[in-house]
C-alpha cells in the first residue's frame, strides 16, 4: 500500500511540475516566437530551402523556422505509421493529436495509422512515401538501408532502452536466464522480431537450434494455455496479460542481456530530411509535448487509449495504466533528463550500432541516425527539456 | 436381355487386349501437351508479371522484376534490393530448395489425405443416402468459413504441428473433390448398373465395377482442382504456424523487407503447382485410357 501511494504521489508530482513547466514554455514560446521569426530571413540553409517547398511562403512569418508560429495548416496533412495497434505505446501521440500540439505546430492534421496484426512493414511503408514518418525499430530500420538502398534515417527516440523480452509464466516453465531458453518452445513473430532475436541469441552465445522456435500469434493466448513455453514480448505490454489471466509472468530483458537496442525510433527518408526539415522539426516539437503529457500522467494515457484512439481495439484501462506506467521506466532516462526525451546520446548510436552488427548488419551511426534536428528543437526550446 | 448384352461384354474384351497399346498413345499425345502448356503458361506468367508491373508503376522497392529473381537466384553481385548483402546466391537457392521440400510434404499430405477422406465420403454417400444429408451441410461450412480465418482457429486447437498443417490442406482439398466424385459416381450409366443387379450384384459391386470407373473423369477433375489448391493450403497454414516451408519463409522476407524472396518464393510456388497439374494431366490420361469409362474405345 505504502509503495502504492509513494507512486501516486509522485505522479501528481510529476503532473503538477509539468502543469507548471508547459506554462512557462507557453509563455516562452508566445516571446520567442516574434524574435525568431524576425531573425529568421537570415536563417539556416534548412530554413530557406523549406520555405521555398512551403506552399503558404507568402506571408513572410509562415515560412519561418520551426521554432516560431507558423500560420495553421501550413505543413498540411501528414501520416504517421505506428508500430502496433493503437494502445498507449503510442501515448505521446494520442496527446499530440487530442491537445491540438500538432495543429499548433502547423499541422492540419496527423493521421495515425495503425498496424493492425502487425502485417505492415514500416520502413517500407515510409520508403515508399506512403508515410511520413514511421516508428520502426533501429535494425529494421538498417536492414532497410544496407539490403533494400532505402535512403531512411532515425532522427528520435522514445524509447531509450530495448523493451524486449521473452516471457514466461512462473507456474510453467519459468525462463529466467538465457541459458534456459534451451529445450524450450519459443514462439516469435515473423518479420523483424526474429532478426532481434537472433541477435539476442548470438550475443548470449546460444544457437536458435537449441529450442523450438514457432511462430507466435498476435497474442499470448497460447503461451498462456500452456502451449508454449516463451514468447517474444514487450516488456511494457503481454506481462500485464499474463497478470490478467491470473499467472505469474516472468520476462527475461533483452536490455540486461547484451542487446541494447532502443525501440520505436522515427524513421524518415533522408529527402524529407533535405527538403522539409522544418516541418519535421514541428513535428518533434508536438511529439516532445504529447511525450511529456504522456510520462505525467499513464492514467490518463490510458484513458486516451482505451476510450478513443484504441476504442476498437477492446483494452482495458487498469492494464493500460499498467503498462503506461512500466512504459515511463524505458522512456525517461538520466539522459532524457538532461538532454530531453526522445534523444539518443552517441553513446547509446553506438551500443545499437553494435547490437545491430550481431544481427549481421554493418551500418555506421552516420548512415543511420540524425540526430541533428532534435538537437536543433531542444537549443530553439530548452524549456522542452523536463 | 442376355441377346443384348452378350455383344456387349464382347466388345470390352478386345478392348482390354488392346488397352496397353490405346495407353501408350494417349500417354504420349498428354506428355507432349502438358509440357507445351507448362511452357506456354510460364511464358504468359512471365509476361503478366513484368506488364503488370509496368502497367501498374509498382514501385520497384517491392515490385520486383523476372530478372530481379533471376539474379536473386544466379547472379554472386546483384543490385541493392535484390539479396540480403549477407546472403549467397547458393544460400538463396538452398533456402529456396529447403522450404520447397517442407512445403511439397506439407501439401502431399493434405491432399492425399484430403483425396482419401473425400473418396471414402463420397462412396458413403452413394451407398448410405442419409449419410448425404447428415454430412453435407458439415462439408459446406467447412468450405464456406474462409480458410484464412479457419486456418488460425484449427493451429490454435491443434498447436504449431503437422497435424494442423495437414489438416488445413485437407480442408482445402476437402469439398471440391467432394462434389465431383459424388457427381461422377452418381453418372454411372443406369443401365450397366442394371447388368450388374441382373446378375445379382449388390451395391458394393456396383460402385466397384461401375460407379467408380465411370466417376474417374470427375475424379481427376477433382484431383487437378486440388494440387494448386492444396499448395496454397499448405502455404497458409505454414506461413502462420512457423518459419518453415514457402509460408514460414514468405512471411519472414516479407517482415523483414526482402521482397525479392518473396516474388522468388511465389514464382517457384506457382512454377510448381503448374507442373504438378501438368503431371496430373498425365497421370490422368493414362488412367481413363486403361479404367475409364471409354476404355478400349479409341
Amino acid at each position: 500500500m505504502t509503495e502504492e501511494e509513494k507512486i501516486a504521489v509522485a505522479h501528481r508530482e510529476i503532473s503538477r511540475r509539468s502543469l507548471l513547466r508547459g506554462g512557462l514554455g507557453l509563455g516562452a514560446i508566445a516571446i520567442a516566437g516574434p524574435l525568431l521569426a524576425a531573425c529568421s530571413s537570415s536563417g539556416g540553409s534548412g530554413s530557406s530551402k523549406s520555405s521555398s517547398t512551403t506552399p503558404t511562403s507568402s506571408s513572410p512569418a509562415g515560412s519561418s523556422s520551426a521554432a516560431g508560429t507558423v500560420a495553421p495548416g501550413t505543413y498540411g496533412d501528414i501520416a504517421v505509421q505506428l508500430s502496433w495497434i493503437k494502445n498507449i505505446e503510442f501515448a505521446g501521440e494520442f496527446f499530440a493529436d487530442s491537445k491540438g500540439y500538432y495543429t499548433a505546430a502547423g499541422f492540419k492534421s496527423v493521421n495515425l495509422v495503425a498496424n493492425v496484426g502487425g502485417a505492415t512493414d514500416i520502413d517500407q511503408s515510409v520508403a515508399l512515401g506512403k508515410t511520413l514518418v514511421g516508428l520502426s525499430a533501429p535494425d529494421s530500420t538498417a536492414r532497410h538501408i544496407t539490403d533494400n538502398g532505402s535512403k531512411l534515417k532515425i532522427i528520435a527516440s522514445t524509447y531509450q532502452k530495448n523493451p524486449f523480452c521473452i516471457l514466461s509464466i512462473a507456474e510453467h516453465k519459468p525462463i529466467r536466464t538465457p541459458a534456459d531458453l534451451k529445450g524450450k518452445r519459443i514462439a516469435i513473430q515473423p518479420g523483424p522480431n526474429q532478426g532481434i532475436f537472433a541477435g539476442f541469441l548470438k550475443a548470449n552465445g546460444l544457437k536458435a537450434s537449441d529450442m523450438t522456435i514457432v511462430s507466435a500469434g498476435f497474442t499470448p493466448d497460447e503461451l498462456i494455455a500452456g502451449k508454449q513455453d516463451g514468447y517474444m514480448a514487450y516488456l511494457t505490454n503481454e506481462p500485464f496479460l499474463v497478470s490478467a489471466a491470473k499467472l505469474t509472468p516472468v520476462t527475461l530483458g533483452f536490455a540486461d542481456n547484451g542487446l541494447p537496442l532502443t525501440a520505436e525510433t522515427y524513421c524518415v527518408l533522408q529527402d524529407t530530411i533535405d527538403k522539409k526539415r522544418d516541418l519535421l522539426k514541428a513535428f518533434l516539437v508536438a511529439e516532445i509535448k504529447g511525450w511529456t503529457d504522456a510520462i505525467a500522467s499513464p492514467s490518463e494515457s490510458a484513458t486516451l487509449a482505451v476510450t478513443n484512439y484504441g476504442k476498437d481495439q477492446k483494452l482495458s484501462i487498469p492494464e493500460q495504466t499498467q503498462e503506461a506506467t512500466a512504459q515511463n521506466d524505458l522512456i525517461v532516462s538520466a539522459d532524457t533528463k538532461t538532454n530531453g526525451i526522445l534523444t539518443l546520446t552517441d553513446a547509446l548510436q553506438a551500443n545499437i550500432v553494435k547490437a545491430i552488427a550481431a544481427e549481421g548488419i554493418t551500418i555506421t551511426g552516420d548512415e543511420l541516425f540524425d540526430m541533428s534536428l532534435i538537437n536543433e528543437v531542444y537549443k530553439e526550446h530548452p524549456e522542452l527539456i523536463g | 436381355m442376355t441377346a443384348v448384352l452378350t455383344p456387349t461384354v464382347a466388345s470390352i474384351d478386345p478392348g482390354l487386349s488392346e488397352a496397353a497399346g490405346s495407353v501408350g498413345k494417349a500417354v504420349t499425345k498428354r506428355l507432349v501437351q502438358a509440357g507445351l502448356m507448362v511452357v506456354v503458361s510460364l511464358i504468359v506468367l512471365i509476361f503478366l508479371w513484368w506488364a503488370g508491373l509496368k502497367l501498374f508503376g509498382i514501385d520497384p522497392l517491392v515490385g520486383k522484376t523476372p530478372a530481379d529473381v533471376w539474379n536473386y537466384f544466379f547472379n554472386a553481385h546483384p543490385k541493392l534490393g535484390v539479396r540480403p548483402q549477407s546472403m549467397s546466391p547458393a544460400q538463396a537457392r538452398s533456402e529456396a530448395l529447403h522450404g520447397l521440400q517442407t512445403t511439397l510434404a506439407d501439401a502431399g499430405l493434405g491432399f492425399f489425405v484430403g483425396l482419401f477422406v473425400s473418396a471414402v465420403i463420397a462412396s458413403l454417400f452413394v451407398l448410405f443416402q442419409p449419410f448425404e444429408f447428415a454430412f453435407m451441410p458439415v462439408a459446406l461450412l467447412l468450405r464456406s468459413v474462409p480458410l484464412v480465418a479457419m486456418a488460425p482457429l484449427i493451429l490454435l486447437i491443434f498447436g504449431h504441428t503437422k497435424t494442423a498443417n495437414t489438416l488445413v490442406g485437407t480442408i482445402v482439398v476437402l469439398f471440391p473433390a467432394l462434389i465431383n466424385m459424388v457427381l461422377g459416381l452418381r453418372s454411372a450409366p443406369p443401365e450397366a448398373i442394371d447388368v450388374i443387379r441382373v446378375n445379382g450384384g449388390g451395391k458394393w459391386m456396383t460402385l466397384l465395377r461401375v460407379q467408380i470407373p465411370s466417376a474417374l473423369p470427375n475424379f481427376f477433375a477433382a484431383v487437378r482442382i486440388s494440387v494448386p489448391g492444396a499448395m496454397v493450403g499448405a502455404m497458409l497454414a505454414e506461413s502462420i504456424s512457423g518459419f518453415d516451408g514457402f509460408g514460414g519463409l514468405i512471411s519472414t522476407a516479407h517482415g523483414l523487407g526482402h521482397s525479392t524472396e518473396v516474388w522468388a518464393l511465389a514464382f517457384i510456388g506457382v512454377v510448381v503447382s503448374i507442373v504438378l497439374y501438368a503431371v496430373v494431366t498425365v497421370i490422368e490420361s493414362a488412367v481413363l485410357a486403361a479404367w475409364g469409362p471409354n476404355a478400349g474405345r479409341r
